[in-house]
């Protein structure tokens, strides 16, 4: 593309050392997917490191309708690195995962508001991602209003004020796949909560049909289980008292006789609780054991809180210079504290472990109950299942029920993952807060889950992608009118994100699978759930602080080693069932695979950026104190020092 | 050599008794997917059983002290030790008081009711309940204060009794009945075997009578190590000037220094640097030479005294490494700390004297400093975790902040000889407290050597014992001067270090968590000699090593559990470790600190994984191996009787 123009006309006029076009081989340039189309690609744009002031790479910077992307002829082979999404080059983002943009000046920091536009230069740009990536561009060397042009492209571009202008809709690539069956339960159909039904053998409780067509209510599951002793129009009365029509639903259950159940408050209309509580009559009714059900109200944190202790804690996970770094390193702890991530994660396994007792000990019926009956409550009904249920720490299990409690049960991804903009729509990484609770859980039990830290890590990364519709909308109802098409946009293609081979290998996704994994363990897990046994997610926050990286260590290390393992003596039993008892040469090459990556790695893999190259020099910036330690308090006691 | 004897030390030698608990799940577990664990054990990985024991007390053997052995193989062995009065002595240890009808007041699980008992070793505690799940077995070398609480007249249940306050990181408190003075020989053997210095005794070291098939004494042996770096070399040599401590009393025998500089030259230099510490050899670069030498600060003064030989002296350091024309000094203190030391007689290298000299100060605060530190943590962790406050808690106690700060120190030292090829020499005011902390994390990032078992026991001996790290003082062996402000946790952050350097090198490591706990709970148990006296003039004229065991006989004797099951895979590793100094890396050393509280989750559930995976290996391999003999043999079979 940029190969064409010639830099023979071009004087510096500015002291710049004249600057050679940019060269980019095939591999290196951005590519385009069916559909995307080019908004602007200024020249001569400079990526920095916030945390190395001299290390900067000179490229193009191109915004699409899908993404925002670099291309540097400095780029390396990404044949050696590892999660590369298909989709993605190694320095672009997907638009929909962008969250903040700030212009950066001399020493302000400003950030830039959609629905405005910039007017002035823009001498450097600040991108800050959901998943706490961030990149920071410079356009001191690129044409005069190059800065201002991306700016303004990614203000348009990056919050859509409606559903229809998302790059899902615009996605020609066909998509076909027979194989997903295996991956995942939708919990889209009827056959599906049925054999829900059947599997946990919960007795007490029956399907109704009474949302069909969601005739009810457009927000509530088209098929919900409800006490055998309910009636239809018991059910289609209880509706409306309910906020967004969630009256208690069964979620799981024991064949004991102990379910889950979700429900919503009552709107704030009704004073009189009878509606509800003819519900939770019918519930216990619905016990074996006629016990009153025990139920769990789950009003903290709210969206509104989770984000507040997001954006705290993504801020100490994107310092914007070395100083800010050093700053923030120096009272870590403390800051950590002031973001209540962890206290909320504490809260959330609290409630599980509470609901996971009482259903496992106690043989309660357990009712969540929240506002809208959308956001804790599938954080804290898959929770549960998790501990109780063994078969939901399968990839299987686990990507079958995000569809059940999160996507089936209408948590508000589109609104809650900011993929629309509006003033009305609160943005909140509920999702995040679980997903981390489930690493907690994987700290605590790692041999109970067939998943890796890289699959959750991977899962966050990628529910921000705008082509697959999984994590694309509030509700089923909302999918299927998408699906169909109308006046005003096209029919969308349906496309599972749970297709993991739309976006990576088969290597990478190998490493989906956790090689600590006992699939002859099927206890109840039981957590420490207080926050010093928690432990703040470093590989998922911390991943794109390059300093931070630990050359070829970190816990890859481990991960790599307990692969070996796994390979090894699986290739032994296999050796040993084989009648003839030959011993193959897999094992040792096998083995070197691994060393071999074991001597390479470093701390972040597989989400090192470059895992080809080790950087070896030492930052010493960060190793030395700012002015601000210096004259800490340990220098009180200076007389005492002999 | 190891003596047989009664039925508990072969109890206490079998090193194979918890491998069996796990190898007996192992052999249902033929298939990796089918591999053991009931469920509803599983889960309960914090202790549930002897839960305010004096260990951490899981049944496998992972984190547990080592002091608490025989406690387990007690619970264990349940059967034939059941008697409350039989508890577990060592040879050479003997009972000296007891007292029925103690209570003792757990902080987890409220009072238990039972016997105590007082040995010149430790302090017994056994409730007299069935199940034996309340055990406190506690060296009394670990105590620092002993107070009696209430009085003949105090009101309340269990208002009058003991209260012990340890060095490792807890507190005990016993209730006794309050007729008849019933506390009063407890109170005193306690007194008498927790601080011999105070009665004229001696340590239990010097009674403790063990056999043991290694011996720890011959584990470092200077010269060898010297000449292990190449010394001597062209630049280096190897002086017995101080075989008798006659220049300097708290430096070793020998040492090694540059090969030009002459006897006469190093009497003035030690005269002018504080203790006569001069610089001295503690690591050279096996490729670049560059070298990391240690010493005292030099006695500046107010008036900025100089010395040409010292200036002489450091030449020759630098002239050692022909590689570069700086020599960096590192000087540990914070910047104001130095300069204050001026007004003392002391102060540090201006560049104006010591051309070419570089110095940096690595602003580590002092002894002090540190011991509030650790009594702040202390309050934060035992007995109970506020968790509303644990950040913010963790936050104000500055302890982690002064482990990033000495972490970061030494990866600067590792920059500047690994990366710059530049010599680096190191001190601080007297040179032996955060001078060894800086000396021995640097080698040890740089040498794999010192990852090894014994190559750490050999860093230990060379770099804090013979090097004068004041243990004694520090420590407070057997004295009753709990307040004393010589005490300082100096070697506890130093092993704090190397913990959080083994958790960002998973596999750099030929020792686990378990081989660090062991040397701390020994550093204050007084069992072994090793860390008994403040220097290595001091251990020659209390004839430790003939008259005391070191607990690296008692280590390598048993090293099976004290390796790393990871440390196979990095056989081919990077020579230089370079951890992260970032808060964000550095953690709270949990297993150690909050090891007392049942609610706190201790084991590594990834270790205890990898461990079986490891055993389930192994077996596959031997049954693999019979396989092929037994094949062998039909094939010897058949060639012998063809049919």
């Amino acid at each position: 593309m940029n190969d064409k123009k010639e830099n023979s006309g071009f004087t510096s006029y500015l002291g710049e050392p004249q600057l050679e076009n940019i060269a980019l081989n095939d591999s290196q340039k951005t590519k385009f997917l069916d559909g995307e189309t080019l908004v602007c690609e200024p020249q001569q744009v400079l990526m920095c490191n916030p945390l190395k002031e001299i290390q900067k790479i000179r490229g193009i910077l191109t915004v699409t309708t899908f993404k925002l992307s670099f291309a540097s002829a400095e780029d390396k082979d990404t044949a050696n690195c590892y999660q590369q999404n298909y989709l993605l080059g190694i320095n672009d983002i997907c638009l929909s995962s962008i969250d903040c943009i700030y212009q950066l000046g001399e020493r302000s920091k400003k950030k830039l508001v959609p629905g405005q536009s910039v007017s002035g230069k823009v001498k450097e740009l600040l991108i800050v991602c959901k998943n706490m990536r961030y990149l920071e561009f410079s356009f001191k060397l690129s044409d005069k209003d190059s800065g201002k042009i991306i700016a303004n492209a990614l203000l348009h571009h990056t919050y859509p004020k409606r559903h229809q202008l998302l790059f899902a809709y615009e996605y020609k690539e066909p998509y076909i796949n027979n194989t997903l069956l295996k991956e995942v339960t939708f919990f889209y159909k009827r056959q599906d909560w049925e054999k829900e039904l059947q599997r946990t053998g919960c007795p007490g409780w029956r399907i109704s049909q009474v949302n069909y067509n969601y005739q009810v209510s457009p927000l509530l599951v088209e098929t919900i289980i409800v006490p055998k002793s309910v009636t239809d129009n018991i059910v289609k009365e209880a509706v409306e008292k309910f906020r967004n029509r969630f009256c208690p639903v069964w979620i799981w259950g024991t064949r004991n006789g102990a379910a889950l159940v979700r429900m919503a408050e009552l709107l704030p209309t009704i004073t009189d609780r009878t509606e509800e509580n003819k519900l939770l009559e019918h519930i216990r009714r619905s016990h074996p054991d006629m016990k009153p059900p025990f139920i769990i109200d789950l009003t903290s944190p709210s969206p509104k809180e989770i984000f507040s202790s997001y954006i705290r804690l993504r801020d100490l996970c994107t310092p914007e210079s070395t100083r800010v770094f050093k700053n923030q390193d120096y009272k870590f702890y403390g800051l950590l504290d002031s973001t209540k991530w962890l206290n909320y994660v504490s809260i959330c396994l609290f409630n599980a472990k509470l609901a996971a007792e009482n259903i496992s000990k106690e043989n309660f019926t357990v009712v969540l109950q929240e506002g809208d009956g959308q956001d804790l409550n599938c954080l804290v009904a898959s929770l549960t299942q998790i501990l109780l249920d063994p078969h939901f720490r399968t990839k299987l299990g686990f990507q079958s029920l995000i569809q059940k409690d999160w996507i089936a049960m209408g948590h508000p991804f589109a609104n809650r993952l900011g993929y629309i903009h509006s003033k009305e729509i609160e943005q909140s990484p509920v999702f995040l807060l679980f997903l981390d609770c489930v690493w907690q859980l994987l700290q605590q039990f790692p041999r109970a889950f067939e998943l890796s830290e890289t699959y959750l890590i991977t899962l966050w990364d990628s529910v921000h992608i705008s082509i697959f519709d999984t994590f694309l909308f509030n509700c089923q109802h909302q999918r299927i009118m998408a699906s169909m098409g109308s006046n005003s946009h096209l029919a969308l293609t349906l496309r599972s994100m749970w297709d993991w081979r739309e976006q990576f290998s088969d290597r990478d996704i190998s490493l989906f699978y956790n090689p600590l994994y006992d699939d002859s363990f099927k206890g109840i897990l039981e957590p420490s759930v207080g926050i010093s046994n928690l432990e703040i997610w470093g590989q998922c926050y911390f991943r794109w602080l390059s300093d931070l990286e630990i050359r070829r260590g970190g816990k890859p290390q481990i991960d790599l080693f307990a692969r070996y393992l796994v390979q090894e003596i699986l290739q032994m039993q296999l050796n040993r069932n084989d009648i003839n008892g030959k011993m193959t040469g897999r094992v040792n090459k096998n083995k070197e695979e691994y060393m071999d990556l074991i001597k390479k790695v470093n701390s972040f893999f597989p989400f090192s950026q470059n895992n080809a190259s080790v950087d070896t020099s030492i930052n010493t910036v960060l190793l030395t104190r700012d002015t601000l330690d210096s004259q800490s308090l340990f220098n009180l006691s200076l007389n005492d020092d002999k | 050599m190891s003596r047989k004897s009664g039925s508990l030390e072969l109890l206490e030698m079998d090193p194979n008794h918890f491998a069996k608990d796990s190898y007996r799940s192992e052999t249902k577990s033929l298939n990796l997917g089918k591999a053991h664990h009931d469920s509803t054990n599983w889960g309960k990985t914090s202790p549930s059983k002897s839960y305010c024991s004096s260990s951490s007390t899981s049944t496998e053997n992972v984190v547990i002290s080592t002091l608490e052995r025989n406690k387990v193989q007690v619970v264990s062995e349940g059967g034939t030790l059941n008697r409350p009065d039989d508890l577990p002595l060592l040879p050479g240890e003997s009972v000296t008081g007891q007292a029925r009808d103690v209570t003792y007041i757990c902080p987890y699980h409220g009072p238990a009711r039972g016997t105590l008992t007082i040995t010149n070793y430790k302090l017994y505690f056994r409730s007299s309940d069935k199940d034996l799940s309340n055990i406190i077995d506690v060296p009394l070398g670990t105590v620092s204060r002993i107070e009696k609480v209430g009085g003949q007249s105090s009101r309340g249940e269990n208002a009058y009794g003991i209260e012990i306050f340890c060095k490792d990181m807890r507190n005990l408190r016993f209730a006794h009945k309050q007729e008849n003075h019933s506390r009063r020989t407890v109170f005193e053997k306690l007194q008498m075997y927790a601080f011999p210095f105070s009665f004229k005794l001696k340590p239990f070291a010097f009674q403790y009578q063990e056999l043991f098939s290694e011996n720890g004494w011959t584990v470092y042996e200077p010269i060898a190590e010297l000449k292990r770096m190449g010394v001597n070399n062209d630049m280096w040599k190897i002086t017995k000037i101080n075989e008798h401590y006659s220049i300097c009393d708290s430096y070793p025998a020998v040492w090694a220094i540059p090969a030009h500089a002459t006897d006469e030259e190093i009497q003035i230099v030690c005269s002018f640097r504080s203790r006569a510490r001069l610089p001295v050899l503690s690591w050279i670069h096996p490729e670049s030479q560059a070298t990391i030498t240690r010493c005292a600060q030099p006695l500046v003064g107010v008036s900025g005294k100089r010395c040409r030989e010292d200036e002489h002296y450091i030449q020759l350091i630098m002239d050692a490494n022909a590689q570069s024309h700086k020599l960096i000094i590192m000087d540990a203190r914070p910047t104001a700390n130095a300069i204050a030391n001026k007004a003392k007689g002391g102060g540090y290298e201006s560049e104006d004297a010591y051309q070419n000299a570089e110095l940096v100060f690595l602003d580590i605060p002092n002894i002090h400093v540190m011991r509030e530190s650790l009594r702040k943590l202390k309050e934060l962790c035992y007995p109970n975790i506020d968790e509303t406050k644990w950040l913010s808690g963790l936050e104000s106690t500055y302890w982690l902040k002064h482990i990033k700060c000495i972490l970061a120190g030494a990866v600067r030292i590792v920059d500047k000889v690994e990366n710059h090829k530049t010599s680096v020499l190191v001190h601080c005011s007297d040179g032996w407290d955060r001078t060894a902390q800086l000396t021995a994390l640097s080698m040890l990032m740089l040498d794999p050597h010192y990852r090894t078992i014994k190559g750490f026991e050999i860093l230990i001996e060379k770099e804090w014992l013979s090097f004068g790290h004041k243990f004694q003082q520090r420590v407070g062996h057997g004295d009753d001067h709990h307040s004393d402000a010589d005490r300082s946790p100096v070697f506890l952050q130093f092993l704090d270090c190397i913990w959080q350097i083994t958790q960002q090198f998973p596999n750099a490591f030929e020792f686990n968590e378990h081989f660090l706990i062991t040397i701390l709970d020994h550093l204050y148990s007084c069992r072994f000699g090793t860390f008994l006296c403040n220097s290595e003039r001091e251990r020659i004229l209390e004839k430790i090593k003939e008259t005391t065991v070191s607990l690296w006989s008692y280590t390598n004797s048993n090293l099976d559990s004290y390796r790393n099951p990871l440390y196979w895979a990095n056989s081919k590793q990077e020579r230089v470790l370079v951890p992260i100094a970032s808060m964000r890396h550095i953690k709270l050393w949990k297993a150690y600190y909050d090891r007392w509280n049942p609610s706190m989750r201790i084991q590594d559930p990834v270790y205890l994984r990898i461990r079986e995976l490891l055993k389930l290996k192994e077996q596959l391999e031997n049954d693999a191996a019979d396989y092929r003999k037994e094949q062998q043999q039909r094939m010897t079979r058949n060639n012998v009787n063809p049919t």
